[in-house]
């Protein structure tokens, strides 16, 4: 005969047990009191766990306050779904409007283009003629990077809350 | 896994917040009863439930396929348990509350249900999971391993220590 099968009881309770030690375990408690009421204090433990949390409910303010939650926030998946649509669709808008203006815009940006070069030619010579012009050009350029960086960090604060 | 229930995990997925609440319904009695098991408070049960909503709406995209959803919600919930855990052993505060169900001595079950649950406060977290997740959520042996990363035997002997240690705390509560 079998020695005592402490080991087995739970999984022969639950029917997760091969045939033949199943059989093995079977023959033992028919033959043991002692394991025979291992098993059944098992069974009524497990039953009243069973009926005792299956019979939790939930409070009644958690999906309320989950979807509150959830109101708040766009998950990841829909916003770029949501900027990816938004993206093709100007791409869409510029290659109509491509097609429609597309050689009177070339020109206008040629000649625009033209006209920024020799600007900047003319500027650069005006500021490298005189020395303060120079110094306040480049302390500009400083304030704006500045305030740009700035500008960024809050702009990228804002994506993530 | 039915029809009506995958539409709405497709529908959550595509960033539709009603089909996710629908889910929130349909979720929350076996998520709360598993963290309410886990952890033996009613209001840290709350809040890891919802926790686990939360963490499975804003990772959505991370879920492997549609069908899957049951046991993946179940794992956020069980991670959100064990990392409340962790921060509970750390902080050393013995958090011992009494359900509300629990505290009513007029009603005869009182006192089983007080036995019951200092019982299962009185096991390992590991052997609290096996219990709820085999006798509460209705998993199979190997479905508890697939979920838990250990093997078949190890979910046999686990359960059958838990429900043993279960047994004798509960023949000392009722000495």
């Amino acid at each position: 005969m079998m020695e005592h099968p402490v080991e087995w009881l739970s999984a022969y309770l639950d029917d997760e047990i091969d045939e033949k030690t199943r059989i093995q375990v079977r023959d033992h408690l028919e033959s043991c009191e002692s394991c025979a009421e291992t098993l059944r204090e098992l069974a009524e433990i497990q039953a009243l766990t069973a009926s005792f949390y299956g019979a939790i409910e939930p409070p009644p303010e958690l999906e309320q306050s989950v979807r509150q939650a959830i109101g708040r926030k766009l998950p990841p998946r829909a916003w770029f779904r949501s900027a990816l649509a938004l993206a093709l669709a100007d791409a869409v808008c510029l290659a109509m409007v491509w097609q429609l203006f597309g050689g009177l815009v070339w020109i206008l940006w040629k000649s625009a283009y033209k006209i920024s070069i020799a600007a900047a030619y003319l500027v650069s010579d005006g500021i490298g003629s005189s020395p303060s012009l120079y110094a306040w050009a480049v302390g500009l350029a400083l304030i704006l990077i500045f305030l740009s960086g700035i500008s960024l960090r809050r702009l990228l604060r804002s994506e993530t809350e | 896994m039915d029809e009506e229930l995958h539409g709405y995990v497709m529908e959550a997925r595509r960033g539709n917040p009603d089909a996710f609440t629908e889910l929130v319904r349909r979720f929350q009695g076996p998520v709360f009863r598993y963290a309410y098991g886990m952890l033996g408070d009613r209001q840290e049960a709350e809040d890891a439930a919802q926790e686990t909503f939360i963490k499975a709406y804003r990772s959505l995209s991370g879920l492997g396929s549609d069908y899957a959803f049951a046991s993946w919600i179940m794992k956020i919930a069980n991670h959100a348990c064990v990392d409340r855990l962790n921060r509970r052993k750390k902080e050393r505060q013995a958090v011992r509350d009494v359900p509300s169900e629990t505290a009513d001595k007029t009603d005869r079950n009182a006192e089983w249900r007080t036995a019951l649950t200092e019982a299962m406060e009185s096991l390992s977290a590991e052997h609290r999971q096996v219990v709820l997740l085999h006798d509460v959520q209705g998993y199979r042996y190997e479905e508890i391993a697939d979920f838990l990363r250990i093997p078949l035997g190890t979910v046999k002997s686990r359960l059958n220590a838990a429900r043993l240690a279960l047994r004798n705390e509960w023949k000392k509560g009722e000495a």
